[in-house]
């Protein structure tokens, strides 16, 4: 609770004790129990979770607190005494001085989420630092050389799919591309009850534990009388022959989850303020620990002007998907003085996050039904050629294939070779094709600014995306990061990662302290991003410029397979 | 340990067990994301199944394609208008009214990437991989830990007039993804407390693909009857189409022997699953005391139907059957309890399955 730091109450004196006001609202908020009612201040600027001036020293004091969510209550690891954490506010240019406590009785460490700092201050224990141990302190000091929505979390002992994260928001040197009048923050996350250790020794046991949708005798009858019989054996066969399953969308499900939007459940229907006409900034952090979501708000379209932190050019779309770790900025301009629910509906279609705009609090609008649940296709097996239905014409079989350059071996760590990786840089993703909405792809992210290092890269690293389903182990190449060699960089050096992925679930890519240009044919605008989504089957690549030296933590931000092996330290040096 | 789907019992009845080898062009069938949506569902509370609308949705916003971007604006606080698409190289992906949801020509790279430009300070080689020292020795993920299974199988009642069987088979291991102890016990108690078919093997599990498992190690036949013990050498595992099988090899100074297991899961619906299994045993030699014969000596068999309240706690109801053959099937030492029914034994039982 102790924010108001000398020198930022000597610049922005009036508004100290509104912020000692909104602290502990926000904390109220956290609790997730209360409506939204203590936040209500309608005729101010910024949603006051975020906090309305940029801050350059924080107390942040990690502690134990009791945490009620959906009638269940756990013991959590809460930042300032609130879940999600305080948002935190920088201006780019300033150096900021992150004061982070640990009371709680294990290591914590928070990492800051796409935010470019010296590798020591990155917060990853074993790379970065040795972690904070229980009763001591941190303090993390870097000049902030960056602006946008970002967050952080812990990278300690799973306590990310506890509670311990929150939003980042850096205001930039300059003025903003865009123009809002309103400004709010809004965070997914997924909340078990469930202890993370739990989870995943569950997922060791049986895959599928929490996959309570897969084809069965009864769902035959239906897809036969669909299909034919023929077709539906057929296809089931298939999938059967291979030891995958088609339902296989997400491995940690809404049967165990409640996916809350800043901390609120569906139920609570965290609500956001706007007068009618007023742009309206979205700030949108996935910090779940495996779910990702397909948002939308039914009635509004959005604008996309930044993602992972960088503008982009605006983009108008009725939805998008949003992965784990990724931010995607939006600005909406409802007109009428009417309620607008904000959707998102898990990609596996087992829950929704779900919150409201509204012209005052309590007014709610309906809640759209969900989307019918993706079903894996061979597309997503890297198998595109064995799909029927498809129109093979337009497809010249011919043409050189993009081939690997190597292909991981079959073996324990490994399932599955996509042996024809797929662009799908213009495809929405599954669940999301032809559902008569305007969907974000990533061909469609253009930076609004070029990128700095316009240097060719001068080598190529691509890396397999592997796994094996049944024995739950992830890994690159189809090694798990206990038996992988580091990746090795050389300082000022300009490298193109190419990745393939030879499992059928998404996977969004991590590389800490570093950006990743995604190359989707915008050049000098390619999208620069911190976390990228490669589809199942897919093949795509980025350029990293190596220009912080240190170890960087490179990893999938699905929590269960970064920690099961599907991790690599990155070398520059 | 996985799902299953019904598919491959069809396959068995149907077509055997070779011939869904056909190519994958051939044995493909289509299944576009959407149409393939109406799966079941069994999540309580969540009704989402076959014959969902799509929900009312905005109508898509008509793409203006075709203006290229232009150079980015500089620094201006005037929002730019938000283009519709204008930047998209592909045209194809304007939502069309097709039911056919794919993404078009997806072996087709949209992107003609950069070529790489080494040069003699950024050579095109990786650098030598260097030694790295975690601090205080801590890797950041600890993807190498040790995980402790118990999963009893079979926990059941076999009952018939004035002569039950209580029966048990389960198996526990320990170790790493690669490298484990494994521990598997079944017996038969009938009611005058005689246990009979005690085998308890110990096992070094090794893991040697994808699927499967090496293991080595020691049986020891414990139970009313005399003891014997053997060696042991097998493989346990996942065949493709589901099948959870094992087969084991036996040896000690008498002769050699032989163990065959597998077992599959039928899903009914998500919770409740139907469980064909059975167990083989084959011996070089009969052994007269322990109530086995030379070639194919016995099976135990069984039909469970298990309603999976919680995943791990399974009751369930079954037919099981214990068959003897060869030349010790009409001759049952007193002790031994599943003789009273007959060499053919079909029973009705229940018991739970359970795991941690």
């Amino acid at each position: 609770m102790d924010q108001t730091m000398p020198n930022s109450s000597l610049r922005h004196g009036r508004s100290i004790a509104r912020r000692q006001f909104i602290t502990g609202a926000s904390a109220l908020a956290a609790m997730a129990t209360l409506p939204a009612t203590p936040r209500a201040q309608a005729d101010t600027l910024f949603d006051p979770i975020i906090p309305p001036n940029p801050q350059q020293v924080y107390d942040l004091t990690i502690s134990p607190m009791a945490c009620t969510i959906a009638g269940k209550t756990q013991t959590i690891p809460a930042m300032n005494g609130s879940m999600p954490g305080p948002t935190l506010r920088w201006r780019e240019g300033e150096t900021v001085t992150l004061n982070v406590h640990n009371h709680l009785a294990e290591d914590t460490s928070i990492h800051w989420h796409g935010i470019r700092c010296p590798a020591d201050m990155d917060g990853v224990p074993g790379l970065s630092f040795g972690g904070i141990a229980p009763g001591r302190s941190f303090t993390y000091r870097f000049p902030v050389k960056q602006s946008g929505t970002y967050w952080y979390h812990s990278h300690s002992n799973m306590q990310e799919a506890r509670g311990l994260y929150g939003a980042i928001i850096i205001d930039p040197r300059t003025p903003p591309a865009t123009t809002w009048e309103r400004d709010y923050v809004i965070l997914l996350s997924d909340w078990s009850d469930v202890a993370p250790h739990d989870i995943m020794n569950n997922l060791k046991f049986q895959d599928d534990y929490y996959n309570f949708r897969q084809r069965t005798a009864v769902s035959l009858v239906h897809d036969a009388k669909r299909d034919g019989l023929g077709a539906a054996i057929k296809n089931r066969l298939q999938w059967a022959g291979m030891n995958m399953s088609a339902t296989d969308i997400s491995d940690v499900t809404g049967i165990i989850y409640t996916y809350l939007m800043n901390g609120c459940t569906p139920d609570t229907n965290w609500t956001g303020l706007f007068r009618p006409n007023e742009r309206v900034r979205l700030r949108f952090i996935n910090a779940s620990s495996m779910t990702f979501y397909d948002i939308r708000i039914p009635g509004l379209q959005m604008d996309v002007v930044q993602a992972d932190g960088n503008d982009v050019a605006p983009v108008r779309v009725d939805e998008f998907r949003i992965g784990v770790a990724e931010t995607y900025d939006c600005i909406v301009q409802p007109t009428d003085s009417r309620a607008y629910t904000i959707f998102a509906q898990t990609e596996d279609r087992t829950g929704f996050a779900r919150g409201t705009l509204a012209p005052v609090q309590g007014m709610r609008a309906a809640i759209p039904p969900m989307d019918p649940r993706p079903v894996r296709t061979m597309l997503d097996m890297g198998m595109p050629s064995t799909m029927q239905g498809m129109d093979m014409k337009g497809m010249d079989m011919s043409a050189p294939k993009p081939l690997a350059t190597h292909t991981p071996p079959l073996n324990v760590e490994n399932q599955n070779i996509a042996r024809i990786p797929t662009d799908r840089l213009a495809d929405p993703g599954d669940g999301l094709r032809d559902n008569g909405r305007r969907v974000l792809t990533y061909a469609d992210l253009r930076a609004l600014h070029p990128v700095a290092d316009t240097r060719p890269p001068s080598r190529e690293i691509t890396l397999h995306l592997t796994g094996n389903m049944e024995r739950y182990i992830w890994g690159f190449d189809g090694k798990k990061f206990s038996e992988a060699e580091p990746i090795p960089l050389r300082l000022g050096e300009r490298v193109r990662f190419t990745l393939i992925n030879d499992t059928m679930m998404e996977h969004p890519i991590h590389l800490h302290g570093l950006w990743s240009e995604l190359e989707n044919g915008q050049g000098a605008y390619n999208p620069v991003k911190h976390t990228i989504i490669v589809q199942p089957g897919s093949k795509l690549s980025y350029l990293v410029s190596a220009d912080t030296p240190g170890l960087w933590a490179y990893h999938c931000h699905l929590l269960y397979h970064m920690d099961l092996g599907m991790f690599r330290t990155v070398v520059v040096s | 340990m996985s799902r299953y789907t019904p598919a491959a019992c069809a396959a068995l009845l149907l077509l055997g067990i070779n011939l869904p080898n056909t190519s994958p062009a051939r044995a493909a069938s289509p299944q576009p994301a959407m149409a393939g949506m109406a799966g079941m569902e069994d999540m309580p509370g969540m009704d989402m199944s076959e014959g969902m609308d799509m929900p009312a949705h905005p109508a898509p916003q008509p793409t203006t394609h075709g203006t290229a971007h232009p150079a980015a604006p500089s620094h201006t606080a005037a929002p730019p208008a938000p283009t519709t698409h204008a930047s998209t190289p592909h045209p194809a992906t304007s939502a069309t009214s097709g039911v056919i949801a794919q993404p078009p020509n997806p072996t087709t790279f949209r992107v003609s990437l950069p070529p790489l430009a080494p040069s003699s300070q950024w050579p095109a080689t990786p650098p030598a991989t260097p030694v790295v020292h975690y601090v205080h020795n801590m890797p950041p993920v600890m993807d190498h830990s040790t995980y402790f299974h118990v999963l009893m199988e079979q926990f059941e009642g076999r009952y018939t007039a004035g002569d039950s069987l209580l029966r048990y088979s389960g198996q526990s291991w320990f170790g790493t993804d690669h490298d484990k102890l494994w521990i598997k016990s079944e017996g038969t108690v009938d009611g005058h407390r005689h246990m009979s078919d005690g085998d308890h093997e110990f096992l070094y599990d090794h893991a040697i693909s994808t699927y499967f498992d090496l293991q080595a190690g020691v049986r020891l036949d414990l139970d009313s009857g005399p003891t014997r013990a053997w060696g042991a050498v097998g493989v346990q595992g996942l065949a493709l189409y589901f099948f959870d099988v094992s087969a084991t090899a036996y040896f000690n100074a008498q002769g050699v022997a032989g163990k065959l297991e597998g077992s599959y899961d039928l899903l009914i619906t998500n919770r409740l699953i139907l469980q064909p299994q059975a167990e083989f045993n084959f011996y070089s030699h009969t052994d007269a005391q322990r109530d086995v014969s030379r070639g194919f000596s016995d099976i135990d068999a069984g039909l469970r139907l298990r309603y999976e309240f919680k995943r791990k706690i399974a009751p369930y109801i079954a037919v099981t059957y214990a068959g003897h053959y060869g030349n010790t099937a009409n001759r049952r030492p007193n002790w031994h309890g599943t003789a009273d029914n007959g060499p053919e034994d079909i029973r009705f039982t229940f018991g739970v399955r359970t795991w941690f």
